[in-house]
């Protein structure tokens, strides 16, 4: 049973004019014990597509299509108390900013115990103990004096492991994590990460990472999507992602971090406005592969296979894996990654 | 930091006019309270004032040694040892009368001021979170309330359903309603978006309960503080509404009704039965009104 199957979800905000279609068709699983990357620039949509997950949508948006299977059952037709049933219990989500995620006016620990409540018969007591335990499941020292803590006595860190307990707390099956450790210092990232990776697998749950820092990808993710306004372009395992980049899309995330790549690869302009989404291929204005010859300005492209498990929506995949075989020369890629996060990307996921 | 210690020091040395210097700038809002009372000049008068006619209120009338509503022959007897206020045209104690009249004043306001925010808040929670043509209605018809010169709507409602404590209070507090509607509203509708009510609905919480659970306890502090003023207010409005005839009736004590009670004899020189229950009245108001200014300092700057 997989533990979560988006089929065709597409979100779109209106407003009295204009209609942004900010997710658009979008399909992904997440399969039990996986940990799955969704990766995209600002504003493409990861964040509505999560949310959308859920069932919610932000204020003025609608969701006009698609079916999301929770532990192979059907969403679609779920009255608003069913779907209260199956969030937070069977899907968890860790918001952003974890400190914003938090009630300002509620002690920690009570916030803790409340979804838990929500969700299971238990008294105070024994929901205490629960939220204890998750305290410190999720790596929180001294656990008895942070449950009678505000959120805002909470270092950013702290708040995250909070959250993430918050949401551990009905051991859902999956996990959304939305830019876990955006907020949080760059030497925190990989402790909370780690915790993270650790009670998700001790629990047996899945993870559903979106981000947009390639080396927690490469580090934490075993397959990856790439989103780009609205729309999956690309689908591939984390190998495949980094080796043989398959949409330019993609391929313009590696050249932000490879300066070598950034003259061939990098995207023109400014991002593409889903409000008035271009003809063709979405992506052919900014894109440097673009050619009228191969349909990029008339066709939008369906998802290509690369290889099995390997999707593109690209009319020319071949010349972007091309171009980016090409310009990774061996001896070039340890610089790579680096500005970033130094100590999160392993080597060997770009050498071969 | 530095610009939460900024403010403190305003809060310190500006407005509440503090010539102390706490080097501690406290963060929550409970140490914010006690930061202010203990930095406020003005608390230290106000605060002892308004405690004062709290307890009037509940022991005021008790506390008197002689009848407060049986007339004497001792008509018009200026201020002295024996009457500290003298006495009205129906030989009634003035200062006896003036420290029994918050039973029915202070009262009445307190009354009318918890109606007010706990109808007000419920009201303004529910209309701005959940948003619809209701709550539209809703915020219409108190703009309406609010169009009207309180008082003058005050003066028309009691003649149309009659001087009773219960319609009195009644009509205060509905009056004040907009207040605290408009407070709670400004505060839910930037609540309604953040982070944690997402975060909320995401774990499986229900409108209703994140409404009263997490919103109303984010949105309440501003009306809270507005409260107190809202009683010397309604001290103001009860006092005005029994001066011209409006509310309680003579010989209940009552500032605003013995003012009117003396109002005739101050053009031929007896002053007391008439200012000293306006001054009174005029110290209690403005104390709880500045008490509220503080609070609302201690809310609002943070």
């Amino acid at each position: 049973m997989i533990p979560l199957l988006v089929q065709g979800l597409s979100i779109e905000y209106r407003a009295s004019q204009t209609v942004n279609k900010a997710v658009n068709a979008v399909s992904f699983s997440v399969d039990s014990g996986e940990v799955v990357g969704l990766v995209g620039e600002s504003g493409s949509g990861k964040s509505t597509a999560i949310l959308g997950v859920l069932g919610l949508t932000r204020r003025g948006g609608y969701i006009t299509g698609g079916d999301v299977l929770i532990e192979g059952r059907s969403t679609t037709h779920l009255r608003e108390e069913e779907w209260r049933q199956v969030r937070g219990a069977r899907i968890g989500l860790i918001t952003q900013n974890p400190r914003a995620s938090l009630n300002p006016v509620m002690r920690v620990g009570p916030q803790i115990m409340k979804v838990y409540q929500a969700h299971n018969k238990a008294d105070n007591s024994e929901a205490r103990a629960r939220a204890l335990s998750l305290l410190r499941a999720v790596g929180i020292n001294d656990p008895e004096r942070r449950f009678f803590a505000f959120p805002h006595e909470l270092s950013g860190g702290m708040a995250q492991r909070a959250v993430i307990a918050m949401a551990l707390s009905c051991s859902p099956r999956v996990l959304i994590a939305d830019e876990p450790t955006s907020g949080l210092d760059v030497t925190i990232r990989a402790q909370v990460l780690d915790d993270l990776r650790r009670v998700v697998s001790s629990s047996g749950s899945s993870l559903l990472l979106v981000t947009q820092d390639l080396g927690i990808v490469a580090n934490y993710c075993d397959r990856v999507y790439m989103m780009h306004v609205g729309e999956i372009v690309e689908e591939a395992g984390v190998d495949a992602f980094f080796n043989t980049p398959a949409h330019p899309a993609t391929a313009a995330l590696m050249a932000a971090h490879l300066k070598e790549l950034r003259p061939r690869l990098a995207l023109r302009g400014f991002p593409i406005d889903g409000r008035r989404l271009p003809s063709g291929c979405w992506l052919h204005p900014r894109c440097p592969f673009a050619e009228a010859a191969d349909g990029c300005f008339e066709r939008h492209p369906p998802p290509y296979e690369v290889e099995p498990g390997h999707w593109s929506r690209c009319h020319r995949y071949r010349e972007v894996i091309a171009v980016g075989q090409d310009q990774l020369q061996p001896g070039e890629q340890d610089r790579g990654f680096s500005s970033d996060a130094p100590d999160l990307l392993p080597s060997h996921h770009v050498e071969n | 930091m530095a610009a939460q210690f900024e403010i403190q020091q305003e809060v310190a040395h500006g407005y509440l006019g503090s010539t102390e210097q706490n080097p501690l700038p406290p963060s929550s809002l409970f140490h914010r309270l006690v930061y202010v009372l203990r930095h406020s000049w003005m608390l230290r008068i106000t605060l002892p004032i308004s405690v004062a006619a709290l307890f009037l209120a509940a022991f005021g009338p008790t506390i008197s040694p002689i009848s407060l509503v049986s007339a004497t022959s001792a008509v018009d007897v200026p201020p002295s040892l024996n009457h500290l206020f003298g006495t009205d045209p129906s030989g009634l104690d003035v200062f006896w009368r003036v420290l029994a009249a918050p039973r029915i004043d202070v009262t009445i306001a307190i009354a009318s001021t918890l109606l007010s925010v706990v109808i007000g808040s419920m009201i303004g929670l529910v209309t701005s979170f959940f948003r619809g043509p209701a709550a539209e209605f809703v915020m219409r018809t108190s703009d309406l309330v609010q169009a009207f010169p309180l008082f003058v709507l005050a003066i028309i409602f009691v003649v149309m359903t009659g001087r009773s404590y219960a319609n009195i209070i009644l009509i205060i507090s509905l009056l004040n309603i907009p207040i605290y509607l408009r407070l709670i509203r400004s505060e839910v509708l930037s609540l309604r978006t953040r982070t944690f009510v997402e975060a909320a609905y995401a774990n499986g919480d229900h409108g209703l309960s994140i409404a009263f659970r997490h919103v109303l306890p984010n949105a309440i502090a501003p009306a809270l503080a507005q409260a107190p003023v809202t009683l010397g207010y309604s001290i103001l409005v009860i006092a005005g509404l029994s001066f011209i005839g409006a509310g309680v009736q003579p010989p209940t004590p009552e500032w605003g009704s013995m003012i009117a009670t003396g109002a005739n004899g101050i053009i031929i020189g007896q002053w007391w039965p008439s200012v000293f229950p306006g001054v009174v009245l005029s110290i209690t108001v403005f104390s709880f009104a500045a008490m509220g200014e503080a609070l609302q300092t201690a809310v609002f700057r943070r």
